[in-house]
Order: C-alpha cells, then sequence, then structure tokens
C-alpha cells in the first residue's frame, strides 16, 4: 500500500464513522478498494471520467458535472484536477488528496491544506499531513463540511 | 446582414495575432469555394483593413457580461459559444482565421445539421497512445475551428455553459478541452468526417496537400504554450510552400 493510501486507510478505519464511501478519481489504484470491501460496515463506489477505466468496479462518470454523489465520506485522489467537491456536497466527510505538481491539465494546483481546507469550505479539520512526490507534494486533508 | 440568406458565416479576430488580411482571404476563399449565398460577419475589436463587404460586430459586445468577466485564459475562444444564442435562423457557422479553405465545401455547409458539427482530429486518433492521458485532463481530440449548425439545434451548448459557467471556467483552460470532456465524450456534438480535414502541423507527415481535404489548419499556439519540438507554421508563414499559392490568391 502507498503511503498515501495507508494515511487515508488509517483516519478511515480510526475515526470515521462513515458507512458509504466515495473514492473520486482512483486511476488504477485498487488497495483502498479491496481494504475497505473487506470490511463488513463499509459499501465503497469508485468513480473516474476516463472511459478507458471502465470495469465493474468503476462508475464511469464526472462527479463535477455528471451526477450527484451520495456517499457519505467522499475520498478526493486528484483535488488538483477538478472543481473543489466541497462546494457542491454539503455536510459530508472528505479525505482530500492533492498534488503541486502542475502537470498539463491540472486546473488547480495545490500548493498547501490551507487552500484545499478554504476550497472546500472544510468546517472541522480532524487531521492533515504532507508527503513528498516525484518533483512536489500530496497535500492531504481529513474533515468535514 | 442580408436576412434572405440562410446561410450565416462569422469569424473572430481579436489582439494582434492575425492581421486583417487573414480576414479578408478567407472571405475569399469562401468565395470562391462555397457557391451558395452567405452572409459572412468579423467579430472584432479593431476593423481596420476588413473589406467594406464583410458584416462587422464589436468584439467587445458579444455575449453576456458574465462571461467577459473572466480572462481569456479560461475557456479559451468561448466567444465562438455566444454565437449559438444569436436568433438568426438557417444554416450558421464559425470559421477561425488560421483556417485554409482549398476545396470546395458547397456540400459540407449545406447539410442539415442536427447537432452542432466540429472537427475531429482525425490525425491523431489513430497514433498509439492517443488516449492514454486522457484521465489527466491533458488530451483533446475535438478541434473548434470550423463549427457548423442549423437553427437552434445548438443552442443547448450555450445554455449548458452558461447555466455551469463558474465551474467550466475553473476546470478548462480552452474551448477545445472543455468540448472534448465535456461533450464529446457523452456524445453530444457532431463531427465532420475524416478526409475532410487535416492539419498541416500535425498530420503524418506535416505539411503536405493531401487529396480529397478542403479544410486545413494551422493552429500553432498550443505548440508554443506547450514548447513542443514541432516544425509548425502559421498561414503567412507558408511562402513558398503549397498553403501560401492558394492563401495568396483570395484576395489581400
Amino acid at each position: 500500500m502507498t503511503k498515501v493510501d495507508a494515511w487515508i486507510y488509517t483516519q478511515v478505519t480510526t475515526f470515521s464513522d462513515a458507512t458509504t464511501i466515495a473514492i473520486v478519481g482512483p486511476a488504477d489504484k485498487r488497495n483502498l478498494w479491496n481494504e475497505f470491501n473487506a470490511i463488513d460496515r463499509l459499501t465503497v463506489n469508485m468513480y473516474d471520467y476516463d472511459p478507458q477505466r471502465a470495469c465493474d468496479e468503476i462508475i464511469t462518470a464526472d462527479v463535477v458535472f455528471d451526477i450527484e454523489l451520495k456517499e457519505e465520506l467522499i475520498i478526493n485522489y486528484a483535488c488538483e484536477k477538478m472543481w473543489p467537491l466541497g462546494r457542491i456536497y454539503k455536510d459530508r466527510e472528505f479525505i482530500l488528496v492533492g498534488d503541486n505538481e502542475k502537470h498539463n491539465g491540472d486546473c488547480n494546483p495545490i500548493i498547501s491544506n490551507k487552500m484545499m481546507v478554504e476550497q472546500n469550505h472544510i468546517k472541522e479539520i480532524w487531521s492533515f499531513t504532507e508527503l513528498t512526490r516525484w518533483q512536489g507534494k500530496y497535500f492531504m486533508v481529513y474533515g468535514c463540511n | 446582414m442580408d436576412r434572405e440568406k440562410k446561410l450565416n458565416l462569422f469569424t473572430f479576430k481579436w489582439g494582434d495575432k492575425y492581421g486583417p488580411e487573414y480576414v479578408n482571404r478567407l472571405y475569399g476563399s469562401l468565395l470562391t469555394y462555397c457557391n451558395v449565398p452567405f452572409n459572412f460577419t468579423c467579430i472584432t475589436d479593431d476593423s481596420t483593413g476588413i473589406l467594406p463587404e464583410i458584416g462587422l460586430l464589436d468584439y467587445n459586445q458579444i455575449g453576456p457580461d458574465s462571461w467577459r468577466e473572466y480572462p481569456q485564459n479560461k475557456i479559451f475562444t468561448r466567444e465562438k459559444l455566444t454565437l449559438f444564442d444569436l436568433d438568426i435562423p438557417g444554416t450558421k457557422g464559425w470559421i477561425d482565421l488560421d483556417v485554409l479553405i482549398h476545396g470546395n465545401v458547397t456540400e459540407m455547409v449545406s447539410r442539415d445539421f442536427e447537432k452542432p458539427t466540429f472537427i475531429l482530429n482525425h490525425w491523431n486518433m489513430t497514433k498509439e497512445n492517443s488516449f492514454k492521458w486522457f484521465g489527466k485532463g491533458s488530451d483533446c481530440h475535438v478541434n473548434s475551428s470550423f463549427v457548423f449548425w442549423q437553427d437552434d439545434c445548438a443552442q443547448w451548448l450555450f445554455d449548458y455553459t452558461d447555466e455551469n459557467l463558474e465551474k467550466l471556467m475553473f476546470t478548462y483552460k480552452s474551448l477545445d478541452k472543455y468540448l472534448y470532456y465535456q461533450h464529446w465524450r457523452k456524445d453530444r456534438l457532431a463531427f465532420w468526417e475524416e478526409g475532410l480535414v487535416d492539419n498541416f502541423n500535425f498530420s503524418d507527415p506535416p505539411h503536405i496537400e493531401r487529396k480529397g481535404i478542403k479544410i486545413t489548419l494551422f493552429n500553432t499556439s498550443h505548440i508554443t504554450i506547450q514548447g513542443m519540438d514541432i516544425e509548425a507554421y502559421e498561414l503567412d508563414e507558408t511562402e513558398g510552400m503549397w498553403p501560401y499559392e492558394y492563401w495568396m490568391e483570395y484576395g489581400v
């Protein structure tokens, strides 16, 4: 399990009461989905707009423009690539992950945890951290709005 | 504008990247290769040097005020979409200035359009891994340089954009990418079939005149922006190559 996934897993299994989880932008990562599915109380859905990722486990949809998420906890792996989900979805738990590498296609490079907190209108911050990436950092926040 | 004419064509010229000769020669190419009567209007912030027979609209007045509040690097060339909201019956089209028309387009512009019809980048679609970066948001196979629609069949696209303006402006830097990620993906757009439109700089091999092609694109802006190592030309830089001969024949 990657350090990012391990941090997320710890937050969810230690602190969260959510029974439904949305994983947004998982790409080809399945570690978290597998781990959470092994926990009886959790129902986990994965969302990715990339048709190339389409498979039985993935709901192919853009969670900003196409559909409305119903899950209690939203894990967003790709905050740097989208409109802040906390501005759409209220009274939810969020685990927000974003990076500052400014790839082509990133509309929202994340430069701090404070930035994600403010963008997503997070009212309570339960934990946060930073992890080193290839050329930058992951910023990670767990809280609710 | 002659309302009796059922074909209304538009182009945009703002800033100083392209001179009035681009407008005039685009018009000249249409006189040569479009055999149905049409109105041709340039939406511009500077009409100096544009032929008097070309209609003019003020670039600074086109579209909703709310759209103009955003910087140009948000959904770049979004102004085009405001044409979908014009209350003009019949067939309408916009053509970018960096387009060379060098074949007869009468059949193309005379079709019954049920959806707004854009260019699909066929020259890129078949390349290996051409969709590899879709999920990263850096892919794009839609081009909005030669677009036609009929009556109000594209009104929904203006309305959708207006209703989702803040989120869309935040998410997309270019119109083509917005169209690709939000509307190509959902099969809401139509496209010219392969073999009609080519790209002078990106097709493989580049820079050649292909049989049957009626429209060739010369866009280079994303090459500069992305620092791509490609030998690319704007139309006015093709002196000594085949496009220049066509272009110079089309007027002043």
